[in-house]
C-alpha cells in the first residue's frame, strides 16, 4: 500500500519540492502521491452541475440584460423579434428591479465614452445644391446587358490636388466598404489622397436603431470635412423597417419605398452639404434570389433619388457584376482577365473586385480634380 | 449557431438537463444528442442536414461491409470506395470552384459554373468519417451501430470546428454509462470561460485594433506597425481557433465526454515539428496517421521522408482552404519540417518518441542526448539541469520557430482573402521592410499589453496550469456558478457589437 501524503487538503507541488530539497524524509512514492493529489480534478454530482449551469445562465442573462434587449431590437422585424424583445425586456425589468444590470451598464458607459470621439451633431434635412451639373445622363437601364459604368452626373472641375494639399476622401458604408476602402487607400497611384475609411458591418439605412448613419455622417462631415464621400451601402437594406411612429413597413411596399428614399435623401442632404461630392456605388447582383430582387429594388430607388442630386455621381456596378445575367462569382475584369469577384457568402465583393470598383471611383475623381505631382 | 451567443446558451440550457435525465436510457439519450446536433447544424442551413445524413449512411454501410468482407482485396476496395466518396463530397462542396478556376486560369478551359455554398464544418466531419472507415479496415475499430456512428459524426460540440476525434476515442465514451457523480465541472467551466475570453475579447479586439489595418493597407504603415500586425494576427488566429476548441472540449465535458487536447501553448514551441505537435494537435495526428504514415512516413529513406513531409503538409494546407495560397502555406511548413529534420540529422540529434503532452521531455529532447531523456523519464519530478548553452539554444529555437510560424501566417492570411492571392502576402512582407523610422500608429498600450500578455501566457508551465485547474475544481459549486456568470458578463461587456465568424469555420 503506498504511503499516504501528509494530511493537508492541498499540498502544492512546489512546496513539496522544497520540502524534499530540505531533506525531508519523504519517499519517492510519497512524493508522487502528493503530486497526483495536486493534479487530480475533483468531480461534481450531476444534479449540482446542471443546477450550477442553469443558475449561471439565468444570472448571466440578468447581468447582461441590456445586451439581450439590444440583440432583440436588432433582429429583423417580425413575430420572432416581437417575442424575443418582449422576453428580453422582461428580463431587463427584473434585472433593473434587482439592480443586477448596473455593472454591465457601467462598463458600457466607460466604453461608449472612449469610443465616441467624434462629436455627434444634429442631422438637418436642408438640401444644398450649389454645384450645377454640366451634363446629365439618363437613369441606368437595368435591363441592359452592357458592361459599362453609367455615371449620372459629371461635375465641374475641382481644385488642383497636390501632395501638399491632398484630396480628402471619406469611404463609408457597410461591410461592402471594407475592401473598397482598402483599395481606395492603397491603389490611388500618383493621386494625392488622404483617405479615411469608416465601415460598419451589418449596417444599413433601414435600421437606424442599430446604427444611425445620417447622424454618424453629420458628425464626420462637421469634424473632418472631407471633399469626397464614397458611399457603398445597401446590402443590408433588404428588410422591413419602422417609420417615425414606430409602425412596421413591409419591405418592398410603396410605404417602405417612400420611407427608404426619404432616408436616402436625408443622408445625401448631410453628405452633400458644403459643396461636397458624393460617389454612390450601387450594389452588385446577389447569389440569393430573394436578396437579389431586394437589392435590385434598392438600386432602382437610389437611382431615382440620385437623378435629382447634381453633386452625386453614381458608379453603377450592377451590369459589371452580372447584371441581367445574374450573379457571377468569376468574371472578366477590367483587363479582360478572369477574376474571382465575389467571396463565398454570395454577397460581398472580393478584394480584386474592390480594386476594380476603386478604379471606377478614381476615374470619377480624375474627371473632376487635377492631380499634380 | 455560434457558441458565444445567447441562442446557443438557450439551446444548451435545454440539452444539458435533458441529457442527464436520460442518462440511464442509452437509446433515448443518443437520440436526444443526435436530434440536438442536427438542430444545432440545421440552424446554419437546414439543407445540409441531408448531406450529413448521407455521409453517415454511406460510411456506416461501408464500414459494415469492410468488417464483413472475407478478403483483404474486398476490404481495400470498399475502403477505397468510401474514402473516394468522402473526398468526392469534399471536392464538390469545397473545391469545385477552386478546380474550375485553376483549370480556367491555367488552360483557359471553362467549366460549368455552379454556385455551391460551403457547408460549415465539412472538412472536420469528412476527416472523422474517413478515420472511422480506415480504422475499421485496419482492424482498430469495429463498426458501431448506426445511431452511435451518427452521434459520433454529428456531435454538436465538435461538429463544426473540431477537435477531430477518432472513433476509437469517442465510441467507447459513448457506450460507457454516464456516472452521475463524475462531472468535471471546474475544468469545464475553466475551459469554456477561457475559450470565451480568447474568442470574444482577445481575437476580435486584435482583429479590429491592428490586424485589419496592418494587413488591409500595409503600405500605409511603417515596418514596426506591420510587424506588430503580424504578431497580432498570430495571436488572433490562435485565440480564435483554440478559443473555439476550448469551448468545445468544455461543453463536451459537461455532457460527460473527454475530448483530446487540441492546442498546447504553440508559440512556446522550440521547433517547427514541436509547433505541429502543439497546434491543432488532432489535425496533426490525423495527417500523420492517415496520410504521412500510409505514404511511407520516414521508413523509406531520407529523400522519401522529405517528399512525404511536403506532400502531407501541402495537402494539409489545402485542407485549410480552396486556394493555392493555402497549398503554398502548407508546403512552406513541410519545407520547414524537412530542413529541420535534415539539420537535426546533420547534428546527430537523437530521434526521441515522446508523449505530445509532456512538454519538458520534448524540450529536453531538443537539447540533450537520448540517455538523458530516458533518465528524466524515469524521474519526471527531478529538476532539469539546463546549462546556459542549452537555455540559449532553447530560447533561440523558440524565437526562430515563432517568427517562422508568423511568416507563414502572413501567407495563410492571404489565403483567407478571396481572390487576394500571394500578392496580398507580398504586400505585407514589402511593407515590413519600410518606414522603420516612423512612429508606430497602430501600437497603443492596450494592443501592446494584449500581444505581450498573450505571448507570456504561452510560457506558463503546464504543471502549474494543471494545479490551478485542480484547485479550482475544489471551489464550491454555487461560487463557481456565480463567478462564471460574472465572467460571462465581463466577456459580453468587453466584446464587440456582434460575434464575428470563427476564422476556422470556413475550413
Amino acid at each position: 500500500m503506498p504511503p499516504t501524503p501528509p494530511d493537508e487538503p492541498f499540498e502544492p507541488l512546489a512546496r513539496a519540492v522544497r520540502r524534499r530539497e530540505r531533506g525531508d524524509t519523504w519517499t519517492d512514492e510519497q512524493f508522487r502521491a502528493a503530486r497526483e493529489h495536486d493534479l487530480t480534478e475533483r468531480t461534481q454530482p450531476v444534479r449540482s452541475t446542471v443546477l450550477a449551469v442553469l443558475g449561471c445562465l439565468v444570472l448571466a442573462a440578468l447581468l447582461t440584460s441590456g445586451k439581450l434587449v439590444e440583440i432583440a431590437e436588432r433582429q429583423e422585424f417580425g413575430s420572432a423579434r416581437d417575442r424575443n424583445l418582449a422576453l428580453a425586456e422582461g428580463v431587463d425589468r427584473l434585472a433593473n428591479f434587482l439592480s443586477l444590470n448596473r455593472p454591465y451598464d457601467a462598463i458600457q458607459d466607460v466604453r461608449d465614452a472612449n469610443n465616441d470621439r467624434v462629436e455627434v451633431v444634429a442631422v438637418t434635412t436642408t438640401t444644398t445644391t450649389t454645384v450645377p451639373p454640366t451634363t446629365s445622363a439618363a437613369p441606368t437601364d437595368r435591363s441592359s446587358t452592357t458592361t459599362t459604368t453609367t455615371t449620372t452626373t459629371t461635375l465641374p472641375p475641382g481644385r488642383d490636388v497636390s501632395d501638399a494639399e491632398p484630396l480628402r476622401v471619406y469611404v463609408t458604408g457597410d461591410s461592402q466598404a471594407t475592401y473598397l476602402g482598402q483599395a481606395v487607400t492603397t491603389e490611388g497611384g500618383a493621386r494625392a489622397l488622404e483617405v479615411t475609411v469608416d465601415d460598419r458591418i451589418s449596417t444599413s439605412l433601414a435600421r437606424p436603431d442599430y446604427f444611425d448613419w445620417p447622424t454618424r455622417w453629420a458628425s464626420v462631415m462637421a469634424e473632418d470635412d472631407p471633399e469626397v464621400v464614397v458611399v457603398f451601402v445597401g446590402a443590408n437594406d433588404h428588410q422591413d423597417m419602422a417609420d417615425a411612429a414606430g409602425d412596421r413597413l413591409v419591405e418592398g411596399s410603396p410605404e417602405w419605398q417612400a420611407e427608404w428614399q426619404a432616408r436616402l435623401r436625408t443622408a445625401l442632404d448631410v453628405l452633400t452639404a458644403d459643396d461636397r461630392t458624393v460617389v454612390w456605388v450601387t450594389q452588385p447582383p446577389m447569389r440569393d434570389g430573394g436578396l437579389d430582387e431586394g437589392i435590385e429594388l434598392i438600386n432602382d430607388l437610389a437611382a431615382e433619388v440620385l437623378a435629382d442630386r447634381p453633386q452625386v455621381v453614381s458608379v453603377d456596378i450592377w451590369d459589371l457584376f452580372g447584371g441581367a445575367d445574374g450573379y457571377a462569382e468569376r468574371l472578366a475584369g477590367p483587363d479582360g482577365e478572369i477574376i474571382t469577384a465575389r467571396v463565398s457568402d454570395g454577397v460581398h465583393v472580393s478584394r480584386p473586385a474592390a480594386s476594380w470598383i476603386a478604379d471606377l471611383v478614381f476615374a470619377e475623381l480624375d474627371a473632376r480634380w487635377t492631380f499634380s505631382p | 449557431m455560434l457558441f458565444p451567443t445567447f441562442t446557443f446558451a438557450a439551446f444548451f440550457a435545454v440539452v444539458l438537463p435533458l441529457s442527464w435525465v436520460l442518462r440511464g436510457r442509452p437509446v433515448a439519450w443518443k437520440t436526444l444528442i443526435l436530434v440536438a446536433s442536427y438542430v444545432f447544424y440545421g440552424y446554419w442551413d437546414w439543407r445540409f442536414l441531408g448531406l450529413l445524413a448521407a455521409m453517415t449512411l454511406v460510411n456506416e454501410v461501408a464500414s459494415v461491409g469492410i468488417h464483413r468482407a472475407t478478403s483483404d482485396a474486398a476490404r481495400s476496395r470498399l475502403t477505397a470506395a468510401a474514402v473516394v466518396f468522402d473526398l468526392g463530397v469534399l471536392a464538390v462542396f469545397k473545391y469545385y470552384g477552386f478546380f474550375v478556376s485553376s483549370l480556367e486560369d491555367s488552360f483557359g478551359w471553362e467549366g460549368p459554373a455552379l454556385d455551391i455554398v460551403l457547408p460549415v464544418g465539412i472538412s472536420f466531419f469528412t476527416f472523422q468519417a474517413i478515420s472511422y472507415v480506415v480504422d475499421v479496415k485496419r482492424g482498430e475499430a469495429t463498426p458501431a451501430p448506426l445511431l452511435d456512428f451518427a452521434v459520433y459524426l454529428s456531435f454538436f460540440p465538435q461538429l463544426v470546428a473540431g477537435p477531430i476525434v477518432r472513433a476509437t476515442e469517442f465510441l467507447p465514451e459513448l457506450r460507457a454509462s454516464r456516472t452521475p457523480n463524475q462531472v468535471e465541472l471546474g475544468r469545464a467551466v475553466l475551459l469554456i470561460g477561457r475559450g470565451l475570453f480568447k474568442k470574444v475579447v482577445i481575437a476580435d479586439f486584435l482583429g479590429r485594433a491592428i490586424v485589419s489595418d496592418a494587413f488591409g493597407t500595409p503600405g500605409e504603415y511603417g515596418g514596426l506597425d506591420v510587424l506588430l500586425g503580424i504578431y497580432g494576427y498570430a495571436i488572433q488566429i490562435y485565440a480564435d481557433f483554440s478559443g473555439y476548441t476550448d469551448m468545445a472540449i468544455g461543453l463536451a465535458l459537461l455532457l460527460g465526454f473527454r475530448f483530446p487536447q487540441n492546442f498546447d501553448r504553440p508559440y512556446a514551441a522550440v521547433s517547427v515539428q514541436d509547433f505541429w505537435r502543439r497546434w491543432h494537435m488532432t489535425l496533426s495526428r490525423w495527417l500523420r496517421d492517415y496520410l504521412y504514415v500510409p505514404l511511407g512516413g520516414n521508413r523509406a529513406g531520407r529523400a522519401a521522408t522529405y517528399r512525404n513531409l511536403l506532400i502531407t503538409m501541402g495537402l494539409g494546407g489545402l485542407w485549410h482552404g480552396a486556394a493555392w495560397t493555402f497549398v503554398v502555406w502548407g508546403l512552406y511548413q513541410g519545407l520547414g519540417l524537412a530542413v529541420e529534420r535534415a539539420l537535426g540529422e546533420a547534428r546527430g540529434e537523437p530521434e526521441v518518441e515522446f508523449d505530445a503532452a509532456d512538454v519538458r521531455i520534448r524540450e529536453i529532447a531538443r537539447l540533450h542526448s537520448g540517455a538523458e531523456v530516458d533518465a528524466w523519464r524515469e524521474d519526471p519530478t527531478s529538476p532539469v539541469p539546463f546549462t546556459p548553452l542549452a537555455v540559449r539554444r532553447l530560447w533561440l529555437g523558440r524565437l526562430v520557430t515563432f517568427h517562422f510560424v508568423c511568416a507563414g501566417w502572413v501567407v495563410f492570411y492571404a489565403g483567407t482573402v478571396t481572390g487576394g492571392g500571394l500578392d496580398t502576402a507580398l504586400d505585407v512582407f514589402a511593407a515590413l521592410g519600410q518606414g522603420w523610422n516612423q512612429a508606430p500608429e497602430l501600437l497603443n498600450p492596450l494592443v501592446g499589453l494584449v500581444i505581450v500578455g498573450s505571448l507570456a501566457v504561452q510560457y506558463v508551465p503546464p504543471l502549474l496550469a494543471r494545479q490551478l485547474s485542480a484547485m479550482f475544481s475544489t471551489v464550491r459549486t454555487p461560487v463557481v456558478a456565480v463567478g462564471f456568470a460574472v465572467w460571462i458578463m465581463i466577456v459580453v461587456a468587453l466584446g464587440p457589437e456582434g460575434v464575428s465568424e470563427f476564422i476556422y469555420f470556413q475550413f
